[in-house]
């Protein structure tokens, strides 16, 4: 899978460790203070912002060590919601 | 001993607020009042008459307000009434037979505006028991004919509009601001056939939501208007006409959902205002209530209440803050 050049590179979380959150039934909320926002997200997107708060990744080495047999399209719906979270401010390049 | 305001003659309130004011506390908050309609006047004191009459030369108020006729052509011809609130004019006039309408929604805009050492919900209030309902809705869901109706069956107003919480509180109290309820259109005649007895203030026909008439909070309500409550459980009601009574369990990601949306201020609250909204859906279950008819729905509601009163952990009892 090729993900979209405005992925390319290594990504880390912003500022994971000031975030918010609650889980209810598997939907966290999440409210970042550098925004003022808060967000619903998905499990999916806790892993990558949870892996990405580890350590530094490419799109492709995280998708990689998180969901090794994912299909094309489930990478698709990754990168869509990977580029999401950088809109949102909670990823930044490394 | 403290003055109410039902206890002043019309004459001396009249010349108050024609002068520095009438001093007007309800609940949190004190307002003070200039005024040169005496209709509005006489209305105040009927429907606020057992709240506190503040003295304008000591207090330090929260809220300043004039309803003031317009000079010139406006005083005389299609006559209006202009809402000066701390030096700002929010609205546009209004007919001047429209201006006890004018000075509710003007004391409404104060406080979503400034009131902000509260995460304010927008729902109404009531409490039995020692533990408060809160039923955050949408204009026309029929919130303000269950507030009534509940009210008229004994629960104590909290409020009508307002869902007033010290973000930083780890109980979580609701505060009560127990002003009249607006009841609009359909739901003036709904309650007066609930409750006969009922006095209510006039109807203003026609103005920007329709009919509307202002239903007293019960003396008790007005009484006790210091006393806040803890949370106890959320109810999302519905009015739907010919539809069965049903209430239906909400998640707690639905009821952050709502809660945090139906909000005037959580964005401006911030992080406390995150950590009072997720602390209230843990500790409040959440239901809709879908219904039609006021004498099915109430003695559910009371049933529900009194379920999740002895599901607590701990008993809710009254608490004076």
């Amino acid at each position: 899978m090729t993900p979209p050049s405005s992925i390319t590179g290594r990504w880390r979380t912003c500022n994971y460790p000031e975030l918010l959150q609650e889980t209810w039934n598997g939907e966290t909320f999440l409210f970042n203070p550098a925004s003022g926002d808060t967000h619903l997200l998905n499990a999916a997107a806790i892993h990558l912002l949870e892996f990405l708060h580890q350590e530094s990744a490419s799109f492709d080495q995280m998708t990689d060590t998180l969901f090794p047999d994912a299909d094309e399209a489930t990478l698709d719906a990754l990168a869509t919601q990977f580029h999401q979270l950088m809109l949102i401010g909670l990823i930044c390049e490394a | 001993m403290r003055s109410l305001i039902g206890e002043q003659p019309v004459t001396s309130l009249v010349g108050m607020a024609r002068g520095p004011g009438i001093g007007l506390q309800t609940g949190p908050f004190r307002l003070r009042l200039q005024c040169d309609d005496r209709a509005t006047v006489e209305l105040i004191r009927r429907l606020y008459s057992k709240h506190p009459l503040l003295d304008t030369q000591t207090t330090l108020f929260d809220f300043s307000m004039s309803l003031r006729r317009p000079l010139g052509l406006r005083r005389w011809w299609k006559p209006q009434i202009k809402l000066i609130a701390d030096a700002q004019t929010p609205f546009e006039p209004f007919p001047l037979d429209h201006a006890y309408p004018l000075f509710e929604w003007g004391y409404n805009w104060h406080i979503a505006m400034q009131a902000h050492q509260f995460l304010m919900l927008h729902s109404a209030v009531v409490e039995k028991d020692g533990m408060a309902l809160i039923m955050p809705a949408m204009p026309g869901s029929g919130k303000s004919t269950l507030c009534a109706a509940l009210m008229l069956r004994g629960w104590r107003l909290l409020s009508d509009e307002f869902g007033l919480i010290r973000p930083l509180d780890p109980d979580l109290h609701l505060h009560p601001m127990p002003r009249p309820i607006p009841l609009k259109n359909r739901s003036i005649d709904v309650i007066r056939e609930f409750a006969p007895d009922t006095v209510m203030g006039p109807i203003f026909p026609q103005t920007r939501k329709g009919d509307v008439a202002h239903l007293a909070a019960s003396q008790e309500s007005q009484t006790h208007a210091e006393k806040s409550v803890p949370a106890g459980w959320f109810l999302f009601p519905q009015y739907e006409s010919a539809t069965k009574l049903e209430f239906e369990e909400l998640s707690p990601g639905w009821t952050f959902l709502k809660i945090t949306g139906n909000s005037f201020n959580y964005r401006l609250q911030g992080a406390r205002g995150f950590r009072a909204a997720s602390q209230l859906v843990k500790n409040c279950p959440a239901y809709t209530l879908h219904y039609s008819d006021l004498d099915q729905a109430i003695p559910q509601i009371e049933a529900l209440h009194a379920q999740l009163i002895n599901q607590r952990p701990e008993q809710a009892t009254p608490a004076a803050r």
